[in-house]
């Protein structure tokens, strides 16, 4: 149907000289034609609005189209406040009508009287119920609500999340000019949201709300994130795997050609099972998968992680082949960048999943092995050192953290004594270490889980190893300014709880410098994420020199670092979630 | 500032409800109410709240320009003097400017670069939140004085407080002056009508907390990655949850801007009325988003070039504008012209020959239609928006099922009922039980206030983690 809109503005522009009430049809009228309603409908009694609004609702038209709103069905209908105006006019109209009565046969007036007398009373009795009845639920809901205002305004408001391992956002000061930026009221916001009073208590329930949500399905839940595997390019990577095995040469050109054979001595002596007596070249393809069975448990996932029923949590690998052949693509740049002089390795540590992410959940991880492989396809000069076969002999130890998404000391001592060997560095036992050791440990997964009771429930040691060699350590910012001199390992009792792994130099955001009296003449470089960190003491007896960088803070260029500072080894290190994911793409700022 | 907020909730509005109702006259809650507003505006980025006074100042006079004089009006000219025309005409070209700059130069200036070649400088003008609702309000406005429907506001601060009120200023509904001119001067906050307020209020925040939030939780699992990547399964099982989310998230926000307008005694019109019922994909737009739709119906088909005979060609064009207004991308368009191709279907099927239809056959049809095109409303990426399509068919690569699917759905399968649920109309079937006696009227009255406190609790409770879920409708603003 389509309309003039000039008899539209006609009839509007009567509507509005004239001033008549006009009903949400758009037609000017009586108010008794205009509901279609019984006007004593009970709905109409209630409310007492009536007499003050006149009703105009010019806007409203009866234009009914294919594709538009039909005002009639979409908004009179439902608008039970306007339907409800309506009825009162008629209610209105119809009270006014009352003193007229009088004049009516004085018989029918007493009968009509009492009619009229009996409909007051049931009208005001139902009013004064209505009325209670609003002031009920007013009464409770403005109780809570401001109970609750109450709460958030005095209550005590927490500056730490010891859980966390952070301190909570701060009470910004106020100033016109961070006002008029923005930073002061998104700032405070912050504030607000994160130092609820009660805070911890809040997430407690809220992570069991979530658990409520559904049913455990198979004994497994999934309340975050979820790992879509990339599968994309499955068999292109296996096929390279395949076809060209790596063959970068180990340079040993350096002044003490002799190390080698004192790292197997050592690494024989320390117990390692390792017998391989070719240390010059590096681990091909040729190997197999190491199978490992990990013990069988239900589990849910809970905020980002699976967490097991017996207290674990698993970051689970989403992994990506594209990702993989950046990074390696990175790699090779580099060694192109800083020639033969320098051996350049792949460590790329695999995460607690492979061996413990029970059979049933195999499904929603992707391979980390696949996706190493990957990576080692795509090496050209690069030598890969695998940690996964060398961690994999030894699942029974305590090598990764339960509660945290890092190994544990033990593990990282494992792989950097693969990678001592891939190198021909000399690699001390453990019993040369002091080892500190230390229960209750609840580390990052307790979070990442949104605070899952198992996690927290189940704590676990901690064991870190003091080297007992001469060595010094000093620090550099990001930008290559020196800062100070320090120990390598920070003092745990000065650690909260949840952050023992951060005994190791503390921080990401940092250059780390140790000088040894390891006298080999070799210097090494590590190129790492917060894996690399539990690394380092494990090499102070077999370099001589070793800078450590992190992939995704250090802002130099890092061949020409690595040239400068006469580095012969240059070890990237670092787990599978950084080499496939996102914090490769970093290298780009030093690598180029 | 968001509504589902913990600071919004318990320290911007406790303030605002404590000054407005400390303060008596209605000039002085006016007053209040202003003030609260451009603050609620202001939060965040202050500066965009210079947009607003400018949009309100340069409004307000042309208003008063586009409206007939007394004179006029005792003459009883029937045709506008040219001085309203050229009123009404400035009106036009400098909201829709300020729409045009603020929220689509960016796309023009891609496009004409990408379309011919060119490479004219890419302007750097992030979207004014907001500036789609407040601006089609004061156009609304423009209009409404130049065809006479409302009289013009001569107060200043009485047209910046219809612009600026805060519980419909950012993500509607749109409300027309019309509707609320007569409260801004006589309004009283009946008990009954600040208690139906609060309770509508809590529904609203319920609604976008406990299941919007967690629907989204579930969407971005799957969407939030590679789509590509994904079953068929869980293509469907994915876009279904994000229209049952997209319906609680915006439906939310706008039971709680009613719900806070009746608490300040102002009462605004409904902007859904259970969509999902809907038979066909006409009824589905006379139930959802119902002030932008009768906007464009009362302010683009009157126009000349939009209202012209050819019914299909004025589809075309609404449906393009309903499109291109909620956001500066192809996808957006797409999915407007998507639902203008399916309308136009039915218009010239008919209503009686659709009518004639079985009633299943015209549920699923409508169904999948509004779900697939809110899978184009989701992808703004297009490479992305043509994987979701054709994993939604056979042809999908990965698979019918990977299985994660049906294990997500079993974990959150009272979330999912209750969503599915809470698309039907309960409380109307509840208010027509309560309407069989005094008795029953009281105890559906006693059990809903206890039900909105738990919800109130519930919700706050959540809102401790849900501290970043901005309403989906604030990027359309």
């Amino acid at each position: 149907m389509q309309r003039d809109p000039r008899d539209l503005r006609l009839q509007q522009r009567a509507q509005y000289q004239g001033g008549r009430p006009v009903n949400s049809a758009g037609q000017p009228g009586q108010p008794g034609q205009r509901n279609p309603r019984d006007p004593r409908d009970p709905r109409g009694i209630r409310d007492p609005r009536a007499q003050q609004r006149p009703v105009q609702r010019p806007d409203a038209r009866p234009v009914n189209r294919a594709g538009q709103p039909n005002p009639n069905r979409g908004q009179v209908r439902q608008d039970a406040s306007r339907s409800l105006r309506n009825v009162e006019q008629v209610k209105s109209a119809a009270q006014k009508s009352a003193p007229k009565m009088p004049q009516r046969p004085p018989v029918r007036q007493t009968e009509e009287q009492r009619l009229a007398e009996h409909k007051k009373k049931i009208i005001s009795s139902s009013r004064k119920r209505e009325h209670s009845l609003c002031a009920f639920n007013t009464a409770v809901l403005l109780t809570i609500f401001g109970f609750i205002t109450l709460f958030m305004t005095f209550g005590k408001r927490p500056n730490a999340a010891l859980e966390e391992n952070r301190d909570l956002a701060k009470m910004p000061t106020f100033s016109w000019k961070s006002y008029f930026s923005g930073e002061f009221t998104s700032a405070f916001a912050e504030f607000y949201n994160d130092t609820v009073p009660m805070r911890s208590t809040f997430k407690t329930i809220i992570s069991e709300f979530d658990a409520k949500l559904g049913l455990s399905y198979g004994g497994a839940e999934i309340h975050g994130d979820l790992p879509i595997i990339d599968n994309g390019d499955k068999d292109t990577a296996s096929g390279n795997t395949s076809k060209i095995p790596p063959t970068a040469n180990l340079i040993t050109s350096h002044e003490s050609t002799k190390a080698p054979q004192s790292t197997q001595s050592t690494a024989q002596s320390s117990g390692s099972t390792e017998s391989t007596t070719e240390s010059s070249s590096a681990e091909s393809s040729s190997h197999e998968q190491p199978e490992v069975n990990a013990p069988d448990h239900g589990g849910e996932m809970s905020g980002t992680v699976l967490v097991l029923d017996d207290g674990t949590g698993i970051s689970l690998f989403g992994g990506s082949f594209k990702g993989g052949e950046f990074y390696a693509g990175m790699l090779n740049k580099y060694k192109q960048q800083v020639g033969d002089d320098v051996n350049v390795y792949s460590m790329v540590a695999p995460t607690s999943g492979s061996f413990y992410l029970p059979a049933k959940f195999k499904g929603y991880m992707a391979s980390e092995w696949d996706n190493i492989e990957n990576i080692n396809s795509f090496l050209d000069g690069v030598i890969p050192v695998d940690v996964y076969t060398a961690l994999s002999k030894h699942v029974d130890e305590h090598i990764y953290s339960r509660t945290d998404h890092h190994w544990q000391p033990l593990g990282a001592y494992y792989a950097a004594q693969e990678f001592a060997r891939v190198a021909g560095v000399p690699f001390a036992p453990l019993s040369d270490y002091e080892a500190v050791s230390r229960d209750g440990y609840v580390g990052t997964m307790y979070m990442f889980s949104d605070w899952n009771k198992k996690i927290r429930d189940n704590p676990e040691n901690f064991t870190y190893y003091k080297p007992q060699n001469v060595y010094e350590t000093e620090y550099y910012d990001n930008n290559m300014n020196f800062k100070y001199k320090s120990s390598l390992l920070l003092n745990i009792d000065n650690l909260a709880t949840s952050s023992w792994y951060l005994v190791f130099i503390g921080t990401d955001e940092i250059v780390t410098h140790v000088t040894t009296d390891c006298k080999n003449g070799r210097k090494l470089l590590i190129v790492k994420d917060s894996y690399g960190n539990a690394t380092i003491p494990c090499y102070t007896n077999s370099f001589e020199e070793i800078w450590m960088v992190d992939m995704r803070y250090f802002q130099e260029n890092l061949a020409d670092f690595t040239k400068e500072k006469g580095i012969t080894d240059t070890v990237f290190t670092m787990c599978s979630f950084s080499a496939v994911g996102g914090n490769a793409t970093d290298l780009k700022n030093m690598i180029y | 500032m968001i509504f589902s907020s913990l600071v919004f909730l318990y320290l911007f509005l406790p303030l605002c409800l404590l000054f407005y109702f400390l303060v008596k006259s209605t000039k002085g809650k006016n007053g209040v109410l202003i003030v609260f507003s451009l603050l609620f505006y202001s939060w965040g980025e202050p500066v965009r709240i210079l947009f607003l006074l400018l949009s309100a100042v340069v409004n307000y006079f042309l208003g008063i320009g586009a409206a007939p004089t007394r004179e006029e009006l005792k003459r009883g000219d029937d045709t506008p003097s040219v001085r309203r025309k050229v009123f009404l005409a400035l009106g036009l070209v400098f909201n829709i400017g300020m729409i045009g700059v603020f929220k689509y130069s960016k796309f023009i200036v891609t496009n004409i670069n990408g379309i011919f070649g060119a490479s004219l400088p890419v302007p750097n003008i992030e979207p004014v939140i907001g500036i789609s609702f407040y601006t089609f309000q004061i156009l609304s406005y423009v209009v409404d004085c130049y065809w006479e429907k409302v009289e013009p506001q001569r107060k200043f601060t009485k047209l910046l407080l219809y612009i600026s009120l805060f519980p419909q200023l950012i993500a509607g509904p749109i409300v027309r002056y019309s509707t609320i001119a007569d409260e801004i001067d006589n309004r009283r906050v009946t008990l009954s009508d600040f208690s139906e307020g609060f309770s509508r209020l809590v529904l609203g925040l319920a609604k976008k907390v406990i299941l919007a939030d967690n629907l989204f939780n579930i969407v971005d699992q799957f969407f939030g990655k590679d789509v590509g990547a994904l079953t068929m399964a869980g293509t469907w099982y994915s876009v279904i949850l994000y229209s049952l989310y997209i319906y609680f998230d915006f439906s939310g926000y706008s039971d709680m801007a009613i719900g806070m307008g009746r608490m300040f005694g102002f009462h605004f019109n409904e902007n859904f009325n259970h969509p999902y019922l809907c038979k066909d994909v006409t009824e589905f737009w006379q139930r959802w988003h119902i002030s932008l739709g009768s906007f464009f119906r009362d302010y683009l088909l009157p126009i000349p070039v939009f209202g012209v005979r050819n019914k299909y060609t004025s589809l075309f064009l609404v449906w393009l504008c309903t499109g291109i207004w909620h956001g500066a991308n192809w996808n957006y368009i797409i999915w407007g012209l998507y639902y203008g191709a399916f309308i136009m279907l039915e218009t010239a099927i008919g209503k009686k020959r659709m009518a004639k239809i079985p009633i299943v056959i015209r549920h699923i049809y409508s169904k999948l239609v509004i779900i697939v095109g809110f899978g184009i409303f989701y992808f703004e990426d297009l490479g992305d928006l043509g994987k979701f399509l054709r994993n939604l068919t056979p042809a999908n690569p990965n698979g019918f099922s990977s299985g994660i699917e049906a294990m997500s759905l079993v974990n959150n399968l009272f979330l999912v009922i209750a969503a599915i649920i809470c698309t039907f109309p309960l409380l109307n079937l509840v208010k027509k039980f309560s309407l069989r006696s005094q008795n029953t009227k009281a105890v559906v009255s006693v059990a809903g206030t206890l039900v909105s406190a738990g919800l109130l609790v519930l919700s706050s409770i959540l809102l401790v983690n849900a501290t970043a879920n901005a309403f989906l409708y604030y990027k359309f603003g």
